[in-house]
């Protein structure tokens, strides 16, 4: 079914916020993640995890749930479909392998706030500060993929979307 | 009569999907190995 005029951009306003202030964030964290690693006051580093948790739980993710639904409308309620182009298809598949990269992070995030909170932290938690730096750095740049696939919309159908097109001529 | 072969797959899209695929074995391997030195 496709969306009114009205409704479709009422859903992508609502997508560019979500996905721009998921970029945002993400951004943010990355920051709060490399201040972590680098930082050798305690203090610092406490309040860092402590801050990147609940950056994490609180504004990172329901943005990243708002861009996904907000885009799987985009896509179902559109005559771009969710499939027809590629440039659709890899933008979808860059905001879910981004959402199951955030879903991963919840894990090491929490250990790294729990033990920031109960003392200085020790080296065995370097790799797990530098795994955040590295997987926030590949979901800014996903997600900078996919706000240039947005704007760009470079061609190329599908096979499905090209049978579709054939169909509907 | 319309041609039956669909498009061939565009160049940009090839280059994309090596450059996924490389990081996406990287960070899985990096995610195992953060694993193996943490024993859980």
């Amino acid at each position: 079914m496709l969306l009114s005029p009205h409704a479709r951009k009422l859903a992508l306003t609502a997508h560019v916020v979500a996905s721009v202030g998921w970029l945002g964030s993400v951004a943010a964290f990355l920051a709060l993640a490399l201040t972590g690693l680098r930082s050798e006051n305690a203090e610092t580093v406490r309040a860092v995890y402590v801050s990147a948790e609940i950056v994490t739980w609180r504004v990172i993710l329901p943005l990243c749930a708002a861009a996904l639904i907000t885009g799987l409308i985009q896509g179902l309620g559109t005559s771009w479909g969710l499939v027809r182009h590629y440039w659709v298809l890899i933008k979808l598949l860059l905001t879910i392998g981004a959402t199951l990269l955030l879903l991963l992070h919840t894990g090491p995030i929490r250990v790294l706030a729990e033990a920031a909170s109960a003392g200085p932290l020790t080296s065995h938690l370097d790799r797990t500060r530098l795994q955040l730096v590295v997987d926030a750095t590949l979901a800014v740049g996903a997600l900078l993929v996919a706000s240039v696939l947005s704007i760009y919309k470079p061609t190329g159908l599908t096979p499905y979307g090209w049978r579709r097109a054939q169909r509907d001529a | 009569m319309s041609d039956p072969t669909p498009p061939p797959m565009p160049g940009w899209v090839k280059v994309f999907i090596v450059i996924a695929i490389a990081l996406f074995v990287g960070v899985v391997l990096l995610h195992l190995a953060g694993r193996g030195l943490h024993g859980h």
